[in-house]
């Protein structure tokens, strides 16, 4: 008994001690250049129909590109954990606007420079207002390769259950559809008419844009307390407490919002128009092919038929100021930029960020929504603009709009205290 | 007891040195951090106390607060009663004692993530097995998502869920060396259910009750997952506890300052908590054997 | 033992069923969802009876197809960590029984002490050095991380366990001029085997399970399962509970045998000595 013991762990240990050795023991491929990024854009740009971009631009400088992909919230807590070491192990970062503010910008290389010496072709017809969203302080600090711009998503059955024509035409045409798709159908499921994907401004402005009003300026013009954003904040409320918008709607995340489309509890959502596919998908939703998708549609008060403006967000490609291969990183994101690039990625299911690439043909054919979403893209806005303390208002206007949501607050009386709380921290 | 050699010193070193190395140099890094206002891109400029004022002038620090002290004494008290209580039952008469000891471990077993996945399953709205029973009886549904207490409670329930077996097993191995003479002499000397277990039972396990609560104390006051995988906190920050408050400057606001005072704030009052029973471990542990 | 009265076995065994049905079902409907097809996990009523798929786990290794390799790192850091935490818990465990002195009861304190820091915090200092040691993305720093977080507790476990081996044996050792390492590994230890055991499987169901270090020391090379299940739960294109499910069974199968297996050796192990003294 003693001996065998003894005999295990010593085994156990040296054992032990090996898998340690192991563990430290890592292999450096010769010109290899680490890129960080969500698992989607690795997809995009390697997979599909559109063909593998990044072999090409692999074959092309006889270097090997190495992913590291997360999700988004760990990806940027990762990276700039990654970026403010001495020496870093990060060529190439995709960035979401969401993140990025003036200080965490101090982590990446502006990029103009680089722009100037080897220009990406034709770099005017990336989408101005995204490069806008990754300019601080007058320098460019990613190019923009992703955006996913926000759309009306309805369900045709629900819509010719309750004899109801094509999808809205006018924003108060859109109010009436959601009351009109708010009803129990003959199976006895409950359908609720309209779903947004959360509080903050990321999936408010949306209807705040539509009906008239705004939340904060590019140039930080704070319009919280005024009646176009109250109204806005008034009608979500309602439809919460008419359960036009479901109860279980203040918890909402991205995930909920897609499980309630494809179980088909809820008619209506402004989501990316992307998210057509997953609520489309046969395995798991159980109205595959009836799920449409259009460009919001504007208030009747403007006076013209038209597009309202929707919430974007940009994913933009960057360089940290400690990446081992600077050099290297900017010929892996003018490969991802060319007009050609652009388009490819299209195909393989990316936001194209340059206008252009919906009309290509091939993009023409596979993304059944290019026509709606090419409209979108060109009235699209970012719902808030990079500063410090961006993410802190984010939190806020959640938390206001929560509260008047609960009833806790009258609408003016919650963006009353918003304003209030914003205004200190606004750069000046 | 053998005189304290060198050697001795070594053989402690290994558990020192991880402690020190891995907990104590960087927890005395973070308190220099409280002091500092700290973030990515920007100089580390030294605040004072700045950071410790914020937070004790910022009303939603002090509702986390209270949220954790609810939740925490719920969830520490709770178990310790079901802990009694399921030890007294399985010590008894129970068939199958091996087989209902080896189910009533099993979430000891399971990942806080899957944790959270199992009963977010089981309470989704309309569609979750326990709100759906709920709702078919006309009782309601649980609404963890739009209710401060509600969700509470939620937490709660989730993190005895995964932690009972813990508290369980030390208090029923506390319970299964009991003498048994004593306890049935007690009750062949007339004494009601509640007065043997009042009187003979509950002092009997005291130690085993303490070491328990210390433990318990410890982890729960760093209660985060539950709390952020279920409602981040929300709605409107109304369920946010002081790990999702720390986690949330130091993350997401990236204010390290606000976030390494809040962690000194969690130390602190975990001590205070902990005091108490320290001093009883103290006596217990090193009293003269 | 008192004779039990029918009525009494009666509310016994419900007391008991209720307990199980508390620690047992929401697993069981975990485990069960991930056999039916993804359709069919949200129908209310659940059904109970359906025909089983293997389709949520085809579908796993499919999308996932690292999942295996992160099951293995799960498994090599908690064996590194269990084996690292056990044996500086015994030699310091040996020292708190056997000795006596104010250093030691210091820190004995400070170990306590130390392990009241929410662990989340000390990963900002940390990242920085871990670094530059080159130890991100490693199995090591994995496993110094969770055999610290452990030591304290085992430490514990371990000296109570010793505390009830007669001190004659060890004695007799040094007569025969053992050192005290041999005496530990040949005498003490073999008899402290349910102590050991005990110990371990704190510490070895924490790594198997921690998700928080994981989450930020490792990218890709040493990324365990938890990891894995919890970005399943967060991918942008909508949660595949089905997928879900069968990675959370994956994972969660083995470490629950792993419990009921080593159950004895646990509750004999505490009653033994963990919490008497």
């Amino acid at each position: 008994m003693k001996t065998t013991l003894s005999g295990k762990l010593t085994t156990l240990l040296a054992s032990g001690a090996v898998l340690m050795l192991l563990g430290t023991w890592t292999v450096q491929a010769q010109e290899s250049l680490t890129v960080m990024g969500h698992a989607v854009h690795q997809s995009v740009s390697t997979e599909g129909e559109g063909g593998n971009i990044v072999a090409e631009f692999e074959e092309a400088n006889n270097a090997s590109v190495e992913w590291l992909t997360f999700g988004v919230t760990p990806l940027h807590e990762r990276l700039f954990r990654e970026a403010s070491l001495d020496d870093g192990n990060v060529d190439v970062a995709f960035l979401l606007n969401r993140f990025a503010n003036e200080n965490v910008a101090n982590l990446f290389e502006p990029l103009d420079a680089y722009q100037e010496r080897d220009p990406i072709p034709e770099f005017e017809g990336i989408s101005a207002g995204m490069k806008e969203a990754m300019t601080f302080d007058g320098k460019l600090y990613g190019i923009p390769f992703r955006h996913a711009t926000h759309g009306l998503h309805y369900n045709e059955t629900f819509l010719a259950e309750q004899g109801l024509d094509g999808p809205p035409k006018s924003f108060e045409e859109f109010i009436e559809y959601a009351e009109k798709l708010t009803y129990e159908r003959e199976d006895g499921t409950q359908v609720h008419g309209f779903v947004l994907g959360g509080q903050g401004p990321a999936n408010i402005m949306d209807v705040i844009w539509a009906s008239g009003g705004d939340f904060l300026t590019p140039d930080f013009e704070l319009k919280a307390s005024e009646p176009g954003m109250v109204e806005g904040v008034a009608l979500l409320a309602d439809f919460y407490e008419r359960g036009i918008m479901p109860e279980a709607y203040i918890g909402f995340t991205t995930e909920d919002v897609i499980t309630f489309m494809q179980q088909g509890r809820v008619a209506m959502s402004i989501n990316p128009f992307g998210r057509h596919t997953p609520f489309n998908d046969p395995e798991k939703s159980k109205h595959p092919g009836e799920i449409n998708v259009t460009a919001m549609p504007l208030s009747d008060a403007s006076g013209v038929a038209g597009v309202a403006p929707v919430k974007t967000e940009i994913w933009a490609l960057a360089i940290p100021r400690n990446a081992p291969n600077k050099e290297l990183a900017w010929q892996f994101i003018k490969a991802l930029s060319t007009p050609d690039a652009t388009v490819r990625a299209a195909i393989n299911g990316n936001g194209p960020v340059r206008p252009s690439a919906y009309d290509d043909p091939r993009v023409q054919e596979l993304v059944p929504y290019a026509d709606a979403e090419k409209l979108a893209v060109e009235v699209a806005k970012v719902p808030l603009p990079g500063f410090a303390d961006s993410a802190k208002v984010d939190d806020m206007v959640k938390e206001e709009v929560q509260a008047a949501l609960l009833g806790a607050k009258t609408p003016q009386q919650a963006m009353d205290d918003l304003t209030r709380r914003v205004e200190p921290l606004l750069p000046k | 007891m053998y005189k304290l050699r060198w050697y001795h010193l070594l053989m402690i070193s290994p558990v020192q040195l991880l402690l020190i190395g891995f907990i104590f140099i960087p927890s005395i890094y973070v308190l220099w951090l409280s002091l500092h206002q700290s973030s990515y891109g920007t100089e580390t400029i030294y605040v004072g106390l700045a950071n410790y004022i914020f937070i004790f002038a910022d009303p939603i620090f002090w509702r986390a607060f209270w949220n954790t002290f609810v939740v925490v004494n719920i969830v520490v008290y709770g178990e310790l009663i079901l802990g009694i209580g399921l030890a007294l039952l399985i010590a008894g008469w129970c068939p199958g004692k091996r087989l209902v000891i080896s189910i009533l471990l099993m979430p000891y077993a399971v990942t806080e993530v899957s944790a959270v996945v199992m009963w977010r399953f089981m309470l989704e709205p309309d569609v979750g097995l326990i709100n759906w029973l709920l709702d078919s009886v006309g009782a309601g549904q649980i609404s963890w998502a739009t209710s401060r207490w509600q969700a509470l409670g939620v937490v709660s329930v989730l993190s005895i869920w995964l932690t009972l077996p813990f508290t369980f097993l030390i208090l029923y191995s506390a319970v299964t060396t009991l003498p048994r003479d004593v306890v049935e002499a007690a009750t062949v000397d007339g004494a009601t259910r509640f007065q043997t277990f009042w009187n003979v039972t509950l002092p009997m396990i005291m130690p085993a009750v303490l070491v328990a609560l210390l433990f318990r104390y410890i982890f729960a006051m760093r209660l985060f997952s539950e709390v952020w995988l279920l409602t981040e906190g929300g709605p409107a920050r109304l369920t946010e506890v002081l790990a999702v408050y720390l986690y949330r400057h130091g993350f997401r606001y990236q204010e390290f300052g606000v976030a390494a005072a809040t962690g000194w704030v969690m130390v602190a009052l975990s001590l205070l908590i902990a005091l108490y029973y320290l001093y009883q471990m103290y006596r217990r542990m090193f009293r003269d054997a | 033992m008192l004779r039990l009265s029918a009525r009494e076995k009666a509310v016994r065994l419900c007391l008991i069923g209720l307990a199980l049905l508390w620690s047992g079902f929401p697993i069981y409907l975990v485990v069960a969802s991930s056999f039916k097809p993804p359709r069919e996990i949200f129908e209310v009523p659940p059904s109970l009876f359906f025909q089983p798929t293997f389709d949520n786990y085809r579908e796993l290794f499919r999308v996932w197809p690292e999942f295996s390799h992160n099951l293995l790192n799960s498994l090599i850091v908690t064996i590194g960590a269990t084996l690292l935490c056990i044996t500086s818990s015994a030699l310091a465990g040996y020292v708190y029984s056997r000795c006596r002195s104010s250093l030691l009861t210091g820190s004995a304190f400070f170990m306590l002490f130390v392990r009241m820091l929410p662990p989340i915090i000390i990963t900002l200092p940390l990242f920085p050095v871990v670094n530059e040691f080159g130890l991100n993305d490693t199995y090591v720093i994995l496993i110094l991380l969770y055999a610290t977080f452990f030591v304290s507790l085992s430490t514990w476990i371990m000296k109570a366990f010793i505390d009830d081996i007669p001190r004659e044996l060890e004695e007799a050792a040094f007569i025969d001029g053992a050192t005290v390492l041999q005496t530990l590994r040949k005498v003490v230890l073999p008899l402290a085997v349910h102590g050991i055991v005990a110990a371990s499987i704190f510490v070895f169901v924490f790594s198997w399970n921690e998700f928080i270090f994981a989450l930020i020391f490792t990218t890709r090379d040493a990324k365990t399962a938890p990891l894995v299940i919890s970005e399943i739960l967060g991918t942008v294109e909508g949660v595949d509970w089905g997928m879900l499910f069968a990675a959370a069974t994956i994972q969660l199968v083995p470490i629950t045998i792993f419990v009921i297996a080593v159950q004895k050796y646990v509750v004999a192990g505490l009653t033994a000595g963990g919490v008497k003294n």
